[in-house]
């Protein structure tokens, strides 16, 4: 419980060392996994499903085409990651753990490409022309959240640094660490190209100083770059939360993004991403994702098309070790989940981890602050849950219920092992079911 | 193959509470040792064997009253629950603030109130809005305060003799000298080898406790650093103004179980704020309650009551540190240092109202000299 506690008098820590078992797949093979008969590519984007499918039954297509587009307030085109035939649209579940549509196409194997755009280079291109490729190519920020990146780059003013996370602080997780390890090249123009995009002076690369060998290749690397800086920073969980991470590295606190303070912040996989999209003009349509966790025969990071299910791939890694188990898309700590293992690698999942099912005992509640102590936005998740048992809205507001990021760092501490984090989940549901007080602040 | 459904997240950083409770029983247990040891040293084996059979007394009643309570009027599972209730540390905190030649009767009967209406009827651990042996202390000092078992040998406590002889001021640095000498100095106050409320005279030991709980994250050092430290400077301003040395804040922090209430009951995490900034004010609130108690109270001791007193403003406490912690911190320290500043006036107030009238007391009383010395001359 001890490990990174910092001695301020009036907050916690906000953040705490958290075991990683990274070493489960952090030196083993990455295993390559092919497509099956068929792949499904989710026609969803974050928790939109407003999306207009451009292929129709029975077409042809290639890897890297166009077959989606994600058409509301944000644009974000879907590719398909095999060649084949268009065969309709199936209702499955989603790592979101609810059902949604999939586009099913039918894999010839061939895997033909045909990439709606040229390679481009970021040398000579223009701000304007880079944010419309990225928007084009259907970037999304990799760390999980899948949130478009051109939107942060689009029409950006007053920034001055350029922040690639690449901290990689769930538990179990290294698809970071592998895909840095294996590109750190394309992590580097990816970097300079982004830095371009939203003219920051300065551009920093984090790592946990835990990786001591991924910092020395990444430092190795940056020798002759100008304005690209490596920080390593603490071993602790949240601090690949942006918050936390803006914190560690500028020492500034915001109030909703980054850019009020004049920073961004991009995951070191996007980056990656996108330098392979600008180097060969292909789109996101495969990922490096971790298979990790005690409950797996053979834990490993692999190297896997987009829409392959999740069954199949931990099948072909040697299937399970127990009978019951949690199956996890992404970390333990902020990953859902999922009752079946039909879900499929979609293009910002980075892991599944697979726990041993292991029943706990919940005692009261000793009101003993942890809680509080480590929680990264400053909340008292113990207060929230009392407020919310009485319904009390107007203290669920003054406790800022809504600043909640859902990290899981209360549940994870807590002593009693009471699930405080989805006691705040419901005190969310009761306060904006609430209705809102005329006049009264947001 | 089953997959389980879980809220996230599925992680835990593997701290219980039973270990937490452990750990505190522990160090209760050091103190209670020493306890064992202080009586067999002074006083011979009959009290050592009193004090095991109050020590018992407490525990088994806190154990059976909780079995009571979960088979006849909860109606669940009774071992289970008197396990995830922690009866036992109630118990042994109880006892540890009687005086040793207490009898067995009211030890049952404030344990009983401390555990039905000090914790069972908020809705047992955890719910509790007071410190419950603190409720039950409070009890038995308030029915019970004369009743001896035969047969005990004690001597007067330091707080006693101070609150009974001095009412707690001793401007005379040769009375205050041969007044200390009796427990072997401040020195021999820290060791512990005298009278007083069981488990409060070891203040060295109660001290390494607390040093030891707060480094596994048993308790908040803060609580106790701010409430000592607190002492020592109200206690010292009132002490300067009567012009006492500073024996005198010293002596307040090693008797009258300052340390053993800043470590095992200020600390106890059900009833104290959940914020640090709420701790840090809670206890500097709790630290001028105790002085106050003791200098200008009618009772002799203020440990006990100014922790019961504070238990009840946590909720207002509470209510003023809502909101997002690193957002609030000048707010925090501004109510910090506020608390401080009065809490500084008002000793400060309190100890030139006192000058005042010790000194009207001592005109009185050279008056009447004079008015006798008269007398005798006329005669």
């Amino acid at each position: 419980m001890k490990g990174d506690k910092i001695m301020s008098l009036f907050t916690g820590a906000m953040r705490l060392h958290v075991d990683g078992r990274k070493d489960l797949t952090n030196h083993t093979e990455l295993v390559k996994i092919a497509a099956g008969k068929k792949v499904y590519i989710p026609l969803v984007n974050m928790n939109s499903v407003k999306v207009d499918v451009l292929v129709n039954e029975g077409d042809h297509v290639y890897v890297g085409q166009k077959i989606a587009v994600r058409n509301d307030h944000f644009t974000v085109p879907l590719f398909s990651s095999v060649s084949g035939t268009v065969a309709g649209k199936e209702k499955r579940m989603h790592s979101c753990c609810k059902l949604m549509e999939h586009l099913v196409i039918e894999n010839d194997g061939l895997y033909e490409k045909k990439f709606d755009m040229e390679p481009l280079d970021p040398e000579t291109a223009t701000v304007d022309e880079l944010v419309t490729f990225m928007t084009n190519m259907g970037l999304v920020g990799c760390g999980g959240a899948g949130f478009p990146t051109y939107v942060k780059y689009k029409g950006v003013k007053g920034i001055h640094t350029l922040i690639i996370n690449g901290v990689e602080c769930e538990p179990y997780i290294t698809a970071d660490y592998r895909a840095i390890e294996l590109h750190t090249d394309l992590l580097i123009k990816g970097t300079k190209t982004m830095k371009k995009m939203c003219g920051a002076t300065k551009a920093v690369i984090a790592i946990k100083e835990s990786k001591k060998e991924l910092i020395e290749q990444v430092q190795n690397a940056l020798k002759d770059v100008e304005g690209v800086e490596l920080c390593a920073v603490p071993d602790v969980y949240p601090m690949g939360w942006e918050r936390t991470l803006v914190y560690q590295v500028c020492n500034v606190r915001y109030e909703k993004l980054p850019s009020e303070v004049g920073i961004v912040v991009d995951n070191a996989t996007t980056a990656i991403a996108f330098a392979k999209c600008l180097t060969t003009g292909e789109p996101i349509v495969d990922k490096y994702v971790t298979f990790s966790g005690e409950a797996l025969n053979h834990p490993a990071n692999v190297l896997v098309p987009v829409g392959v299910p999740v069954g199949d791939i931990i099948a072909e890694l040697g299937g399970f070790n127990t009978e019951e188990c949690y199956l996890i898309a992404g970390g333990p700590m902020m990953g859902r989940t999922i009752p079946m293992d039909k879900f499929v690698v979609h293009p910002y999942m980075n892991a599944v981890t697979v726990l041993k099912y292991e029943p706990t005992e919940t005692l009261g509640c000793l009101r003993c602050g942890r809680c509080v102590d480590y929680c990264p936005s400053g909340l008292q998740p113990v207060r929230i849950n009392t407020a919310n048992k009485i319904k009390d809205v107007d203290m669920l507001e003054q406790l800022s219920v809504m600043s909640c990021i859902e990290c899981g760092m209360c549940t994870y501490v807590c002593p009693s092992h009471i699930q405080v984090t989805e006691g705040i989940r419901k005190a969310k549901a009761t306060f904006m079911a609430a209705p809102k007080k005329k006049g009264g602040k947001k | 193959m089953k997959f389980v459904f879980n809220p996230s997240p599925n992680y835990h950083s593997g701290s219980s509470t039973r270990e937490i409770m452990n750990e505190l029983s522990c160090g209760l247990l050091a103190v209670f040792a020493f306890s064992v040891v202080n009586q067999a040293v002074q006083h011979g084996i009959g009290n050592v064997i009193h004090l095991c059979v109050m020590m018992a007394a407490g525990v088994a009643t806190a154990i059976l009253t909780e079995l009571a309570w979960a088979k006849w009027v909860l109606k669940t599972e009774p071992v289970a629950y008197v396990k995830s209730s922690f009866g036992w540390i109630t118990a042994i905190i109880l006892v540890m603030m009687m005086p040793i030649n207490m009898s067995i009767y009211p030890v049952i009967v404030g344990t009983i109130f401390a555990i039905v209406i000090g914790k069972l009827v908020f809705g047992g651990f955890g719910s509790n809005i007071f410190n419950p042996a603190a409720a039950g202390c409070a009890v038995i000092f308030s029915y019970f305060s004369t009743s001896r078992a035969a047969d005990i040998v004690t001597s007067a406590t330091p707080t006693s003799l101070i609150s009974g002889s001095f009412g707690w001021v001793v401007s005379d640095p040769a009375v205050a000298n041969q007044f200390l000498s009796q427990f072997g100095g401040l020195g021999g106050l820290a060791v512990g080898f005298y009278d007083g409320s069981i488990g409060e005279t070891c203040a060295l030991l109660l001290l390494v406790v607390g040093v030891v709980l707060s480094v596994v994250d048993c308790i908040d050092w803060r609580i106790p650093t701010f409430y000592l430290g607190a002492i020592f400077v109200f206690s010292w301003i009132y002490g300067a103004v009567l012009g006492m040395g500073m024996w005198y804040p010293v002596f307040h922090l090693l008797t009258g179980g300052a340390v053993f209430g800043a470590v095992f009951m200020l600390t106890d995490p059900v009833t104290n704020p959940t914020t640090f900034a709420g701790k840090v004010v809670f206890s500097i609130g709790a630290a001028l309650l105790t002085v106050l108690i003791r200098v200008r109270g009618s009772l002799p001791e203020g440990v006990l009551y100014s922790i019961l007193l504070m238990n009840m403003l946590v909720p207002w406490i509470e209510r003023v540190c809502s909101g997002i912690q690193y957002k609030d911190i000048k707010k925090y320290t501004l109510i910090t240092v506020v608390t401080f500043l009065a809490g500084c006036a008002l000793m400060f107030g309190v100890g030139i109202a006192k000058k005042n009238q010790l000194a009207e007391t001592a005109v009185t009383a050279n008056n009447n000299i004079a008015v006798v010395e008269t007398m005798t001359v006329t005669e």
